[in-house]
């Protein structure tokens, strides 16, 4: 049952790398749409309150999972608010409905923004 | 059980309903139904075993495996949903889960169908693209573990889907502070004898006419989340020989997108010994990871875990009451350090690595290297 040599190694890389990792953790730099702007660029030109609901997001989804599938989803305008309701709903979700409302209302415009931006390339 | 039905029917009572606030009340406004969502995760991976080339032993998912799942939501209302879910990998083609949950009010929800079991933080999170690892955590491990026929998996291999119905109640007791309840009633796990049987257990139909019974509650306040499971039943034909599961575990987030897990779980499983007596066997597992982003594209993992079976004989054709030529001692331990790299190539493509030194007491020291591509929509 002693920790051989080699697992000892092995523990040890992923520990520095966690390490590192906590020295340099930066969210959210992936393309936002053809203007070159990364999710995170976008978001900050989003109007404060936008800006609010998207940290609630943040904090209550990552709970679960990484922002990915979020930003990965393909949902058809109008159908964010029966998604979220339906995770919220999940024992421990911790997403209060309001929050729920407030996340779903999020993600309508950040695709409604996204759609924009991909319309107006020229 | 009997408590956590007792507090889900006292937050049926209790629950406070304040008037929808304006973000609420417009969505209600605009929302239109019956309205579909349709999801997927494809996985597919590929790996190397290596041991000791005289007692080498093979996985069964060694060299390629796959995990495809397709599923669907319908949402007929804004109470009622139905979903079903397909998975086709190392089992064939299977129903996943197939379940309607109707919301009977704010925070409080009843399941009917197929659905996974209220056990352990795994119950809500066992999909290829929100797990690090390849392979789960050793409670919950549902294939890719070297040994796994002698061990017979972990303590509850998931997702453990069942038949049966249930209720769910999140209640606030504070801003930020929730409390959960889950409570199900199941056909069980079933077996023969010696231990449960998964692959029997898949079947749909009941072997007994025992119901059995799921429970778990939990707590979250802002980054941190604790829960308790419990779970029993009668696993053989007369109904006889009994199964009693408990488990906790602890979610801390330290940092935004960075977890520390801590998860334990115990089963006791009743069997006859030759003689005909009751005798029962006992295992215990644990698991602690830690895992986090190191740049919008990378995460990092690095899990250790342990599962120890007690009161039975562990042999190529699983655990056996009596000792077998060539099988283990009635006491075994496993342990397992993973370490490995998650590089999200776009949103919803995921490569997954990892190294992972499997550490057994009774039969040689095993590694195991994943690379796994998991596609999400």
């Amino acid at each position: 049952m002693g920790l051989p040599r080699h697992a000892g190694c092995l523990l040890l890389t992923g520990v520095l790398a966690l390490l590192g990792g906590c020295l340099w953790a930066d969210p959210l730099e992936r393309p936002f749409g053809p203007d070159g702007r990364t999710i995170r660029q976008a978001i900050e030109g989003f109007p404060p309150e936008r800006r609010a609901d998207f940290e609630l997001l943040r904090e209550r989804c990552g709970r679960c999972h990484s922002l990915d599938p979020v930003f990965a989803a393909r949902v058809p305008e109008g159908g964010w608010a029966a998604q979220v309701r339906a995770m919220a709903r999940k024992a421990g979700a911790g997403i209060a409905p309001a929050e729920a409302a407030r996340i779903a209302s999020f993600l309508e415009y950040f695709d409604a923004e996204r759609r924009k931006t991909a319309a107006a390339r020229p | 059980m009997s408590l956590i039905l007792a507090a889900l029917t006292a937050v049926l009572l209790v629950q406070d309903r304040p008037a929808p606030p304006a973000a609420e009340a417009a969505q209600r406004e605009e929302e239109k139904f019956p309205r579909w969502s349709v999801h997927g995760v494809f996985s597919t991976d590929f790996n190397a075993l290596v041991s000791d080339r005289h007692s080498r032993d093979t996985m069964a998912e060694e060299g390629v495996a796959g995990e495809y799942v397709l599923g669907a939501s319908l949402h007929l209302d804004r109470r009622l949903t139905v979903s079903a879910r397909s998975c086709f990998g190392c089992h064939g083609f299977e129903l996943q889960s197939a379940v309607a949950d109707y919301e009977v009010f704010e925070g409080v929800t009843l399941r009917a169908g197929r659905f996974p079991l209220p056990f352990g933080s795994m119950s809500v999170r066992f999909l290829p693209h929100q797990l690090e690892p390849t392979s789960k955590p050793l409670p919950y491990i549902m294939g890719f573990m070297p040994r796994e026929r002698e061990f017979n998996q972990g303590i509850l291999p998931v997702p453990a889907v069942d038949n049966g119905a249930g209720a769910t109640a999140n209640l606030w007791l504070a801003n930020g502070v929730q409390l959960a309840l889950e409570a199900a009633v199941t056909r069980g796990f079933k077996g023969v004898d010696s231990d449960l049987d998964f692959e029997l257990s898949r079947d749909f139909e009941d072997n007994n006419g025992e119901p059995a019974g799921a429970g778990r509650i939990s707590l979250s306040a802002g980054p941190l989340a604790l829960g308790l499971s419990a779970a029993g039943g009668r696993y053989d034909p007369d109904a006889d020989l009994a199964y009693r599961l408990a488990g906790a575990d602890f979610h801390l987030r330290p940092l935004p997108g960075w977890n520390l897990r801590l998860e334990g779980a115990w089963r006791e499983t009743d069997f006859r010994d030759p003689a005909g007596d009751r005798d029962a066997s006992r295992r215990w597992s644990y698991a602690a990871q830690i895992d986090g982003e190191i740049d919008p594209r990378w995460r990092v993992f690095v899990l250790h875990d342990a599962l120890r079976v007690d009161g039975l004989f562990l042999t190529s054709a699983g655990p056996q009451p009596v000792p077998a030529p060539g099988s283990s001692d009635s006491e075994n331990v496993v342990t397992r350090i993973a370490s490995g790299v998650v590089f999200a190539a776009r949103p919803g493509v995921l490569l997954k690595t990892s190294a992972e030194f499997w550490n057994f007491s009774d039969f040689d020291d095993t590694w195991v290297f994943h690379a796994t591509l998991v596609v999400s929509f």
